[in-house]
């Protein structure tokens, strides 16, 4: 019996009237959306990316509070096997990260061919090509890591366009409500001109242009740990049950593609990439069948991936 | 009954059997959007592409794989009906 279960569609929205009508951060978004941005456009992307580490650092000094929720949350997943000083470094090192990952997004339109080749190690790039070599088409399966718009975007310049499978608008927890309704379609609008190959889960071809994507045997990017959803199965992740999508599961039944875990970690400064052996899946009869048998196997990989490279996991900056 | 009925009935009889639905054949009508009849369910609609393929030994289209395109039986059977004189002629 599979511990997961079929659930209804489910969104990780919010409600908004609980949020207040100001908060700090509506601030530091402000700032990010207008003034950074036209100094972005105005300097060189190095020259950017210098002055932009300066003020994560000098954010990630204030930000007590913000590494005093990141630490609880990873000393609630990792219980008694990482240090109280380990936690403490990684939380560091998580806003910092969470800061560049900002910077990157402002200056990766900018990077070209050659900056991102100059910064890049690729590890694995033959399972990536074996894969392809069935011509059915790759699922890509990541979670949510700070390098992924970097590593992505230094494939497509390399001849490899992945296709992003993304929520329209994630909630944002601790933006106010003025911000909420000002500033956060702004910040939508810029995160998509950003990521430029992308579907969204709420567009009702998404399937469709997943499945026409795989048929032309192109790469398609999934995040296992995003939980917005119809079919959503529960597993243990990071010592808590979690829901996690199965759609893509469903689509490589039905299709035939390959699926290659694959890892983002570093900024555009200096990042890595890393490609898995392709997953050997356990052959069933019924989709339903291969989704609970195989799923957990891919959750497992991730599991360990943010066991390995916990400072650059995103969702530690939700709640689990 | 025309080729176009017979070919008609067939992609009834896999819409209801792909997407397990609790419908009689006669109850889709020519025009009925299908889209009513995926509901929110988006793998549906790739369960039902890969059933019709399997079923007219066919493949859609990559540009044709829309709910556009995929809106009713009308246009649906048009295009089959297209793809497999295309395919038989190529024989």
């Amino acid at each position: 019996m599979p511990s997961g279960m079929r659930l209804r569609w489910t969104n990780a929205g919010g409600n908004m009237n609980s949020s207040p009508l100001f908060a700090t951060k509506d601030l530091l978004l402000l700032f990010y959306l207008f003034p950074f941005r036209i100094l972005a456009e105005m300097l060189p992307a190095k020259i950017l990316r210098r002055i932009g580490s300066l003020m994560v650092h000098l954010y990630g000094a204030l930000a007590v509070g913000k590494q005093r929720d990141i630490e609880e949350r990873l000393r609630l997943a990792f219980k008694d096997t990482v240090e109280g000083k380990e936690i403490e470094k990684l939380a560091k090192q998580y806003i910092l990260n969470a800061g560049l990952k900002d910077v990157d997004d402002m200056i990766l339109n900018r990077l070209t061919r050659e900056e991102l080749l100059q910064c890049s190690q690729m590890i694995g790039l033959e399972n990536l090509e074996r894969a392809l070599s069935f011509g059915k088409g790759v699922v890509l399966v990541s979670g949510h890591f700070f390098a992924n718009r970097v590593g992505k975007r230094f494939l497509s310049e390399i001849g490899f366009p992945v296709l992003s499978v993304r929520k329209s608008s994630s909630r944002h927890p601790a933006l106010g409500r003025l911000a909420t309704k000002h500033l956060k379609s702004r910040y939508v609008n810029f995160v998509n001109e950003v990521v430029r190959d992308y579907v969204f889960i709420e567009d009702k071809d998404c399937t469709l242009k997943i499945l026409a994507r795989l048929r032309g045997n192109g790469l398609v990017d999934i995040h296992v740990d995003g939980h917005s959803s119809y079919h959503l199965m529960e597993y243990p992740f990071l010592g808590r049950k979690r829901s996690f999508p199965s759609g893509f599961l469903r689509i490589v039944y039905l299709s035939g593609a390959a699926v290659v875990p694959m890892l983002c970690i570093g900024d555009s400064g200096s990042f890595t990439i890393f490609f898995e052996e392709m997953v050997q899946f356990i052959k069933t009869s019924d989709q339903e069948t291969f989704v609970s048998k195989n799923l957990p196997r891919i959750v497992e990989k991730l599991e360990y991936q943010v066991w390995e490279h916990a400072d650059q996991w995103e969702l530690w900056g939700i709640k689990l | 009954m025309t080729a176009g009925e017979s070919l008609k009935n067939r992609i009834r009889r896999i819409l209801i059997d792909s997407l397990e639905l609790k419908l009689k054949e006669n109850e889709i009508r020519d025009s009925t959007n299908f889209d009513d009849l995926f509901g929110l369910d988006s793998i549906a609609v790739v369960e039902f592409v890969i059933a019709l393929e399997k079923e007219f030994e066919i493949t859609i289209e990559s540009e044709r794989l829309t709910s556009s395109s995929l809106k009713n039986l009308d246009g649906l059977s048009a295009y089959i009906e297209k793809v497999i004189v295309i395919k038989n002629r190529d024989k």
